[in-house]
């Protein structure tokens, strides 16, 4: 016992399992690592694998929740002010996915590249980039009014906070103009795709992706030409990427790496969102609290030789919650627990089809563009036996078909919002909610205006 | 009172002409050995004070007479007869009310004390059916709130000494146990609470200490900023070895009607309403305003499609039944103890051996609590210049049970006994007719049936403790003013968990069966080292103490767990597949420098003062070592003479100053730090997990006592306190934003204050006639407030945010929107749109959302205490204690789940009492709301409906022994049997809220655990 005097060694306590930030970072295989510390975030509650996996359906109008458990139920109800817990989970897993990138960022230079390691650490940083891009986007359609709708992309606090260096805990936050929000994400994906890989990276970002992504974000900005030619890019690539034909089209849900997939997040039997996953969510066996609406059910199901009349099913659990329900997150192939193990996918072919429809419809032009009839019937007749081709869309038809094709894959309420349509959700209230409604963005959350007395909070919350 | 014995006890040979006497100084009345007592050769300068263990030697021949004085007893004078052996018993000469006192680092008399402690002693903790220590305390230590979260058996409590010492760091005190520091917290795994204290059994103890200002606990430095709980464990005593062997049974139940749910009959009208409120809503005829509010042709039509349309919408089962879930799941528990004990010695050496068991099972099925016991103390004077002694505890103790919410994260587990009670169908049998279950009996499809989800072998946690706690002290004298003490121990325990999910049960289904063996191994080696001098100079007497002292802990954790089971016929996780495996090492060291000084003039005016460095690794480097001191003065005017009177015994005015320190929760919250553990599909992920803060110091509390302590009639102390604590630079999880990648960052900032009044009073043997009767009285006053908060910005705290901390506000604030009332024409609730505009028409709002959150109720009581009495006659004994408490309010959490209104509908049945104070019709003037299924409006979220008074006068504890005399006993060759029939939680005398247990955590959070419960024990004791 007498050993314990004057061993001032004993003072140098550290942790078996965690390193001090200057030391964990130092090679590309940590580099790797803290990459995917990013994307882990993605397999949490508010990401999407699960609230935001289904936020935009939830809020679309077409869903509705049996069950009264009160975890997805608040967002189809529009139930969110500056204290509940819809904003602050979202903005806590969105900017804590920013920290991240930015305190590998902070540390990137540090790192040792040994000879043959250059395309892999080039990639990885391209992932970053393309991540950071990705969380504020996703957080701007959260927490901004989107490009199209708003007051004007100049208004000063119409952007959100961004998010591009390493900060002390003492920091506070301002937020930016719309303009200047989309202009980073804008530089960020640029920077991605001049260093991202162009192999196939299961549960990564890779160029295809990002690609993707980009064009979406080109979609939401109303830069039609640059959609076009993203999609166009995507639509062309050379690894595979391709759209689901009618006969798998039921198979593909319950599988990983599909064909379609350009960006999913890997879930498995450990890591996933548990009973607030989307899979969860959409059973009547879990939560049962994102059913589709019987409307949303009439209309999906009118068409029999579409395949997608298939994707739900009216279900119940012993009697209880019976609707029809999506048949999207029924559980992976292997999963011991199907219920919370279903890959979100972020992006995938069908969407860039649509995206190139929708913006060559509204008047975008790019090398080798198609007419919009051609990506839409390119996909129709993929999903419906018997389809006769047709000359002519009209933007109601490529939203039909979004609805159709990407329902319960987070894109209703913000396509509608894009077109300036409004939102029929008699759980909210009987007459349709106009699509500037201040509840259709969620507010600040209360806390970060607490720590940041400059933060302006959103219109009427 | 007794005679004056004078009891000299002559060993041995004769002394020589000039040699060494030596002995033992005792108690008279209760031959406790006395510590500090002054021992001088009368007409000489040689003297001497008695050791911690009552003993001395001094220098004298034959033919000289010994004066022994101690304040508080008479002095004694002996005359040497050639003995070289003199013990001598003390007489107290003021009648039992001066007691020996364990304080920091040895033992004093409470009359030459300077600073405010309060001893209980193992009697008074004995009427407890509490399995731990802290639990037994319940309403016995002024300025002590003890509450526990859950009434299972085994699960923690929590303690308080004087209010809230720390926002988000530790709140509980520093508990030392015969010198050592031991370790506390929280240690069971999956999700149950539990403390390692209970692994320490309260049969063992002699007497505990509380230490409560900074002149009592400065010298513990670190940690003792939330005060300090001194255990005495029993020892043995010269004598005949005693053997005691203690029987207890019990029986216990639910001691309130807490959670009961609605009948069959009231669950068939209320869900009938809900359905109709939501057909109105769908007509907009609810909410006034409506299109068709009040328009009574649409009201019609609602009547009409709800009878069309009850049976798609209605979960009742069989209109005919009507099942009492609440009375199926809590049920009544047993338990049993057995305590054996000897005890015994000579002057060489004393021994205590104990032997115990302890056996709970809880009121709900499944639910228990087993603990094994072994003691050892031993104490060795072989030699006159050293003093051994080596005491060791071990223990085991085996835990079950499910996930608590102790934590109080929001959710309702729904295998947790409250959810099987409220996803009960009260229109469903329980039993088939054939007597199988009826596995459709619940709400819950995945429930089945309570009495079936609560089985065993669908799922349980366990966790078993194995601990020891050894040390041995060698205490050397190289003269008789100057000592060294040198005690060591090491306390080490293993808490082995075993959860189990059986395939087909609620949790573990999804995973096909779950296994989890998670482990912690924890030690902690300590070494205390003092020198100690101690002297007389004629009236001035003074002692001293120097040390040093080092602490190092270390914890080791190690999950594994698998899922898939093969069958579920077999638990052990080899049946699965290997899911999970973890472990972490934890390291903290910390070392101290320590010195005191106590002074004494004539036994009238005392001067104490203490200093301790301390050096923790759990700090920045450059801020690890703090100093700590305390000076503390007392007066006893009662010894001036221009006082001294008849009615006045003794009188003392004191006064004390002082410092203590706090640590982190955590070992290392200094460092900026990666995680590792971290899965994204098959490969690792790593991220930063916690921020660096290179700054991270001591939280520290000055705190200042003034008391007076007055003795009257010899048979009435009357002790009165006042304290005020001021702590500066918290251990604070200051928010962060989320865009620094973290919700919150422990700094030192904030500042918080407590301040109160304590009062006892002890009235010993009131009536002087052959009843006895002794009262003690206990009240104190408690004012936290939140004096600095960072920037001057709000914290709220809490799963829900519903605490707000601000400053000039209470601690423990409940933030949340007002719920004003039902409006009786419409029925629903109408909330306050700003909480702080006054309630007029303008200012309500039917709609949850719009209504703003206000600071509302603070948790903690204002006024708290006990009230204990005793009688005893002949062989009877009467024992009555009431506790109390005013001022506090709780939240009511699984509130929220029984009073949702109708927004639960399929989920759970209602609370009982919304059943008879809904409203019904327009004009009805209803605490609760008209019930709607599914409204978005949400009347049922968190709003100070769910914050109620937690006022209570509740009669603690009961007891009636009765001794059989000792003219029969010895017959049978027993010293003493005495027969005690005692009941815990038996009645509350008052309570502001009906149908709840006022008895909450400590920051007045109602968890959805089960309450307390009320026991019956019948109890043997027998001496022989």
């Amino acid at each position: 016992m007498v050993l314990l005097v004057g061993c001032t060694d004993l003072f140098d306590q550290m942790p078996s399992d965690q390193l001090p930030s200057s030391s964990a970072i130092t090679t590309v295989s940590d580099l790797e690592k803290a990459v995917n510390g990013v994307y882990l975030l993605y397999t949490s509650r508010s990401s999407y694998a699960g609230d935001f996996g289904l936020y935009a359906d939830g809020k679309g109008g077409d869903t509705r929740y049996m069950g009264s458990f009160n975890h997805f139920a608040p967002i189809t109800r529009y139930e969110h002010d500056a204290t509940s817990d819809v904003p602050a989970r979202s903005y806590d897993n969105f900017y804590t996915g920013l920290a991240r990138v930015n305190n590998i960022l902070d540390v990137i230079d540090n790192i040792l590249v040994e000879p043959g390691e250059e395309e892999m650490f080039s990639d990885l940083t391209g992932q970053l980039f393309a991540l950071r891009a990705l969380l504020h986007f996703d957080a701007a359609r959260l927490f901004a009014r989107l490009p199209g709708v708003s007051e004007g992309m100049n208004a000063a606090n119409s952007g959100i906070v961004l998010s591009t260096a390493y900060y002390q805990p003492d920091a506070t936050f301002t937020r930016s103009t719309l303009s200047e929000t989309y202009e980073l994400i804008s530089e960020d994906f640029r920077a991605a795709l001049t260093s991202l890989s162009k192999e196939k990276n299961y549960g990564k970002l890779n160029y295809w992706a990002a690609k993707a992504l980009q064009a979406r974000m080109y979609l939401y900005l109303e830069d039609y030409s640059n959609a076009l030619a993203a999609a166009i890019e995507v639509i062309n690539n050379d690894r595979g990427y391709s759209l689901y034909s009618r006969s798998e089209y039921l198979s593909v849900w319950s599988k990983t790496a599909t064909t379609e997939s350009l960006f999913e997040i890997v879930t498995t039997d450990l890591v996933n969102a548990q009973r607030n996953s989307i899979g969860y969510y959409t059973i009547p066996d879990g939560y049962a609290e994102c059913a589709v609406t019987d409307d949303f059910a009439g209309w999906l199901r009118a068409d029999a030789n579409d395949i997608r009349s298939a994707m739900i099913q009216q279900k119940s659990s012993n009697g209880n919650y019976l609707a029809w329900y999506p048949l999207k997150y029924t559980g992976q192939e292997g999963a011991t627990a199907p219920s919370y193990v279903n890959n979100p996918k972020i992006i995938r072919m069908s969407e860039v089809y649509l995206i190139a429809a929708e913006a060559r419809l509204k008047g975008g032009t790019a090398t080798g563009a198609l007419t919009a009839p051609d990506y839409y019937n390119t996909l129709r007749e993929r999903r419906i036996s018997g389809y006769t081709p047709v000359s002519e869309v009209t933007i109601d038809d490529i939203l039909s078909e979004r609805r159709r094709e990407l329902f319960c894959e987070n894109h209703r309420m913000f396509d509608l919002v894009r077109n300036e349509r409004n939102i029929s959700a008699p759980i909210v209230q009987s007459a349709p909610l106009p699509y500037n409604d201040y509840r259709i963005i969620l507010p600040i959350p209360k806390r970060e205006i607490d720590i940041s007395p400059g933060l302006v909070q959103n219109p009427k919350y | 009172m007794f005679t004056v014995a004078l009891l000299v006890v002559t060993i041995g040979a004769a002394l020589a002409q000039s040699g060494q006497v030596s002995g033992l100084v005792t108690d008279a009345n209760d031959g406790t050995p006395l510590p500090g007592v002054s021992v001088s050769v009368k007409g000489t300068t040689n003297g001497t004070l008695t050791d911690a263990e009552g003993r001395y030697s001094v220098r004298a021949s034959s033919g000289q007479t010994l004066v022994f004085s101690f304040v508080g007893y008479k002095t004694l004078e002996v005359r040497i007869n050639n003995q070289i052996g003199i013990d001598a018993a003390m007489e107290s000469d003021v009648v039992a009310m001066d007691e020996v006192l364990v304080v920091a680092y040895g033992t004093t008399r409470r009359s030459s004390y300077t600073g405010s402690a309060q001893k209980v002693a193992a009697d008074q903790l004995s009427s407890s059916r509490g399995e731990s220590i802290e639990k037994t305390l319940s309403g016995k230590a002024t300025g002590v709130r003890v509450t526990s979260a859950t009434g299972d058996p085994g699960s923690s409590g929590d303690i308080q000494i004087r209010g809230i010492g720390s926002i988000t760091g530790i709140t509980t005190p520093l508990y030392i146990i015969d010198g050592v520091p031991i370790v506390t917290g929280k240690f069971g795994n999956s999700g149950i609470s539990s403390n390692v204290l209970s692994s320490i059994n309260p049969q063992d103890i002699e007497s505990l200490t509380v230490l409560k200002d900074a002149a009592a606990a400065s010298l513990y430095g670190s940690r003792a900023a939330n005060g300090v709980v001194i255990i005495t464990t029993k020892k043995g005593r010269e004598g005949t070895t005693k053997l005691n062997f203690r029987a207890n049974y019990g029986i216990s139940e639910i001691a309130t009607d807490s959670y009961k749910q609605m009948s069959g009959p009231e669950y068939i009208e209320y869900e009938r309403a809900a359905i109709l409120g939501y057909r109105l809503r769908a007509l907009d005829a609810l909410v006034p305003g409506g299109a068709n509010y009040g328009n009574a042709e649409v009201l019609a039509q609602a009547e009409t499609w709800v009878s069309e349309n009850l049976a798609d919408w209605s979960l009742v089962d069989d209109p005919e039944v009507d099942t009492d879930w609440w009375s199926a799941i809590y049920g009544k528990g047993y338990d049993r103890e057995y305590q054996l004990s000897a005890s015994g010695g000579n002057e060489k050496a004393r021994f205590y051996t104990g032997l115990g068991y302890k056996d709970v099972d809880g009121i709900v099925a499944m639910y228990g609590f087993k603990r094994y016991t072994g003691t050892i103390n031993i104490e060795s004077s072989h030699r006159k210049w050293i003093d051994i002694s080596f005491n060791t505890m071990l223990s085991y103790t085996d835990q079950t049970g499910r996930t608590d919410q102790s934590e109080q994260s929001q959710g309702i587990n729904t295998a947790s006994p409250l959810n099987l009670i409220m996803s009960g169908n009260p229109t469903s049998r329980i039993y088939n007719e054939d007597g199988s279950l009826n596995l459709t009996a619940s709400f819950d499809t995945r429930v089945k049936n309570g009495l079936y989800a609560l089985l065993p072998e669908q799922s349980y946690t366990n966790n078993k403790t194995y601990r020891v706690i050894s040390s041995g002290a060698a205490s050397v004298k190289f003269n008789d003013q100057l000592s060294f003490k040198s005690t060591n121990a090491v306390d080490f325990f293993t808490v082995e968990g075993f959860r189990r999910w059986s395939p087909t049960s609620i949790d573990g289904a999804s995973l096909n069966g779950l296994g989890e063996r998670p482990t912690k191994l924890t030690s902690q080696l300590t070494t205390s080292n003092l020198l100690t001098y101690s002297d007389t100079f004629g009236s001035h007497s003074i002692s001293a103490i120097a040390g040093f002292e080092a602490q190092l802990y270390n914890n080791t954790s190690i999950f594994t767990s698998a899922s898939n089971y093969s069958t579920d016929k077999l638990e052990e996780l080899s049946v699965g597949q290997p899911r999970q495996a973890y472990s972490h090492k934890f390291g903290r060291y910390l070392q101290s420098w320590l010195a005191n000084v106590n002074y004494n003039l004539a036994e009238k005016y005392y001067l104490a003062g203490s200093i301790r460095f301390d050096e923790s690794s759990q700090l920045g480097i450059d801020k690890r070592g703090a100093l700590f001191y305390s000076a503390s003065a007392s007066w006893r005017f009662s010894k001036e003479a221009f006082i001294e009177n008849n009615w006045l015994s003794d009188g003392k005015l004191r006064f004390s100053y002082g410092t203590n320190g706090n640590l982190p929760d955590n070992s290392y919250d200094h460092f900026g730090l990666y995680d590792f553990g971290g899965i994204y599909g098959s490969e690792s992920a790593i991220y930063l997990s916690q921020p660096e803060n290179k700054n991270l110091g001591w939280e520290m509390s000055h705190n200042m006592n003034i008391g007076t302590d007055l003795t009257l009639f010899d048979r009435i102390t009357l002790s009165t306190e006042y304290f005020y604590k001021y702590t500066r630079d918290l251990l604070l999880s200051v928010p962060t934003s989320y865009a620094t990648g973290f919700e919150e960052a422990l700094q030192n900032s904030g500042e918080i204050s407590n301040r109160g009044m304590e009062a006892e009073v002890h009235v010993s043997d009131l009536l002087r006639s052959k009843l006895v009767w002794n009262i003690d009285l206990s009240v104190s006053t408690l004012k936290s407030t939140v004096e600095k908060l960072p920037g001057g910005k709000d914290i709220l705290l809490g799963d829900g945010n519903h605490y707000i901390y601000r400053e000039g506000g209470d601690l423990y604030t409940f933030y949340l929107p007002v719920w004003h009332d039902v409006d009786p024409e419409c029925g629903l609730a109408r909330y306050l749109i700003d909480p702080e505009l006054p309630a007029t028409e303008e200012n309500f709002t039917y709609y949850y959302s719009a209504a703003k959150r206000g600071p509302v109720a603070k948790a903690y009581p204002d006024l708290m205490g006990g009230f204990n009495n005793s009688f005893s006659i002949g062989g009877f004994s009467l024992n009555v204690l009431v506790t109390y408490q005013f001022g506090g309010n709780m939240f009511d959490y699984p509130g929220y789940f029984q009073k949702n209104h109708g927004i639960r509908h399929g989920t759970w049945n209602y609370a009982k009492e919304v059943a008879d104070n809904y409203w019904k019709k327009p004009g009805d003037v209803a605490k609760y709301p008209r019930p709607v299924v599914f409204w978005s409006a949400r009347p049922d979220r968190w709003s100070t409906m769910h914050i109620l008074s937690t006022d209570f006068i509740r009669l603690k504890e009961l007891s009636i022994s009765y001794s059989i005399p000792t003219s029969v006993t010895k017959r049978i060759g027993i010293e003493n049997l005495t027969v005690t029939g005692s009941s815990n939680n038996l009645a509350l005398l008052y309570q502001a809220e009906k149908h709840v247990d006022p008895e909450v955590s400590l920051n007045g959070y109602r968890t959805v655990d089960t309450p307390l419960a009320r026991t019956y024990t019948l109890g043997f004791n027998i001496d022989f």
